[in-house]
């Protein structure tokens, strides 16, 4: 009986330690994977110069002119490498009668640029030059036209006036 | 008792251990991953404007699982980062957005942590656990950023407490 209750304490014994003797394993792991691309962005936008230009003359002169229009605003973001310059250019020229000279000229840009000479467009103009990473927010687009008596009829003249983003 | 038996004793005791019950291998299991792209879409006003600075996941962006436990037992997950090609001006952090299921419990993380190369406690709870989720956010943005792909990796560890 006594060797009985001996083995008893004994299993028991045994039993307890195994149950103490479970645990948990000391670590694992796993991971997520996280990307981000930055594109390169060359975004332009002008808006256009409401109202236009008004030409009028003088009793005695040739030459007909008027108030610089100042309407037209140019927003620009680049992120990138390397420089941005922004052209201008008279993509539509009116077919009616007109000797129109007209500059464009971009506030903190290159100055004016003629870019409609006696009626006929010139080449892309730059306007705004050596722009790096950053933005260009509403620069005023300042549009002056001249004209003479003799060469461009009273009538409504509309161009389109294109400007561009370009590598330098 | 004699010399005999405490040695007897010790011995029993000794080989208890040592065949004692299997130890329970706590895991873990992470699916999912955060992708984002950056463009003209995410200037704050178009163009004139900078790129927002600030990016969140979805809510419900990684599951975590915890498995393997045959008992409500403890467990810590640690959270750090392994960076690619990443910016330094960048941060990222995350988050623990919904509790999962399970017969036990959780607590921790609910607060956005940054990432670093430094292990960091991020959650804790009891039992195995399944669909806890997780967000990431992500900021300093700016205009400065080169154009390029940025990666990091994010590692999980559970610790059986």
């Amino acid at each position: 009986m006594k060797k009985m209750k001996r083995w008893k304490a004994l299993l028991f014994t045994v039993a307890f330690f195994s149950w103490l003797g479970a645990g948990t394993a000391m670590a694992a792991s796993d991971t997520s994977a996280v990307t981000v691309t930055v594109d390169v962005i060359d975004l332009l936008s002008v808006s256009d110069a409401t109202g236009g230009i008004t030409l009028t003359g003088t009793a005695g002169s040739t030459a007909l002119t008027g108030t610089p229009n100042t309407a037209a605003l140019l927003n620009y973001t680049f992120l990138g490498t390397g420089t941005k310059k922004i052209t201008a250019e008279a993509t539509t020229v009116p077919s009616t009668t007109q000797d129109i000279t007209l500059t464009v000229a971009v506030t903190g840009g290159a100055g004016a640029k003629t870019i409609v000479n006696g009626g006929t467009a010139a080449a892309a103009q730059d306007v705004y030059t050596g722009i790096s990473t950053g933005a260009l927010s509403s620069k005023t687009v300042t549009y002056n036209a001249s004209a003479t008596v003799s060469g461009t009829e009273a009538n409504s003249h509309p161009f389109t006036v294109t400007f561009s983003s370009v590598s330098e | 008792m004699t010399a005999q038996r405490v040695l007897i004793f010790l011995m029993v005791i000794l080989g208890a251990v040592l065949i004692s019950r299997p130890v329970q291998a706590v895991g873990i299991s992470a699916t999912g991953s955060w992708s984002e792209t950056i463009n003209a879409n995410d200037l704050t006003g178009g163009a004139g404007s900078i790129l927002n600075s600030t990016y969140e996941s979805g809510s419900s962006q990684i599951n975590i699982d915890i498995t393997g436990l045959l008992a409500l037992l403890g467990w810590r997950v640690d959270v750090s980062k392994t960076d690619g090609n990443w910016n330094s001006g960048m941060h990222l952090y995350v988050r623990r957005t919904a509790n999962g299921s399970g017969l036990g419990s959780i607590s921790g993380g609910t607060s956005y942590q940054e990432l670093t190369g430094a292990s960091s406690t991020f959650f804790n709870g009891l039992g195995n656990r399944s669909g806890i989720k997780l967000q990431f956010k992500l900021d300093g943005i700016t205009m400065q950023l080169p154009p390029a792909t940025y990666t990091t990796t994010v590692y999980y560890t559970v610790i059986g407490l």
